[in-house]
């Protein structure tokens, strides 16, 4: 590591992100994930249209809504299967006035496959053990390889 | 869009004349007109012509790196809480995070102190005179 360099740990999709952000601005970044493999759950399911708007933003929009399955109501249920509410997006002061919905892994592929073509990678299989204040003779974090 | 706000948060500024004629959106608040503009930019937004054109030229130039001065003059002002003309700043979430009932010498004064208090500028650019404001143009705090 060098004191112009940024590390950031975890390579989920907050972490992707702001790697991401950190070489669309020119600054070096290395994004370190402890597992060595992409994992293949959904988790979390749901990109709201805040966060659509913001991925729009950076310009990365068109490859969540390729993706995606776009939610324009969601309804909620009674224990007897009556309606018990439903809602839309419409009028929520966004361009997308919808959720989309994919599994956390293919949000991951895109913003992995966006970093990549800013020039990043993920570094898997690498655990950050230790952090401590930058000094001239120290550098600021251990890490272990798996 | 999403029913919270920042109103009061040490991130927004608001130099409204006792708070009773300024009108809603408050800095904190989402400016509604958002959609339109985008990127990952803050936006200045000038409603009536400012009386110091060459300050503001000079206000875009220091802080070019993160923030675009736009006239849009098919944008109202009351839909920035301004009803005399003025400036508000729009961050890049699109909520307001400035905003000043005039467009003089004394708004971009407070403008620039207002950035500078979490960004940086072009440090070639010097920043601007503040010493004229009067005590009565602080900010006024809202709870």
């Amino acid at each position: 590591m060098t004191q112009d360099e940024v590390l950031v740990v975890g390579a989920g999709p907050s972490g992707l992100f702001a790697a991401c952000e950190l070489a669309r601005h020119g600054i070096k970044v290395r994004l370190v994930d402890k597992e060595i493999q992409r994992h293949r759950q959904a988790r979390a399911t749901a990109i709201q249209p805040g966060t659509l708007e913001i991925l729009d933003s950076v310009g990365l929009l068109s490859p969540f809504l390729e993706t995606a399955e776009h939610v324009q109501c969601t309804r909620l249920y009674n224990a007897d299967l009556s309606e018990l509410r439903a809602a839309t997006f419409a009028g929520v002061d966004c361009r997308c006035e919808f959720l989309c919905s994919l599994p956390q892994y293919e949000t991951e592929r895109i913003l992995e496959t966006h970093l990549v073509s800013l020039g990043g990678a993920v570094e898997r299989g690498i655990t950050v053990t230790r952090r401590q204040r930058w000094s001239a003779t120290r550098a600021p974090c251990s890490m272990s390889t798996i | 869009m999403l029913d919270v706000d920042y109103i009061g948060s040490p991130l927004v500024s608001d130099y409204a004349e006792n708070g009773s004629g300024m009108a809603e959106p408050h800095p904190g608040q989402r400016y509604p007109d958002w959609t339109r503009f985008g990127g990952t930019s803050h936006h200045v937004l000038v409603f009536a012509s400012s009386t110091d054109a060459e300050g503001l030229a000079r206000l875009g130039r220091r802080w070019a790196k993160c923030v675009e001065v736009s006239y849009h003059p098919d944008v109202r002002q009351e839909r920035a809480g301004l009803r005399t003309g003025g400036m508000v700043l729009v961050r890049p979430d699109g909520h307001i995070g400035f905003r000043f009932p005039a467009a003089d010498a004394a708004a971009l004064a407070a403008l620039d102190r207002h950035l500078s208090s979490y960004l940086i500028p072009d440090p070639t650019i010097a920043p601007f005179e503040t010493a004229n404001e009067s005590r009565s143009q602080e900010p006024e705090s809202r709870s």
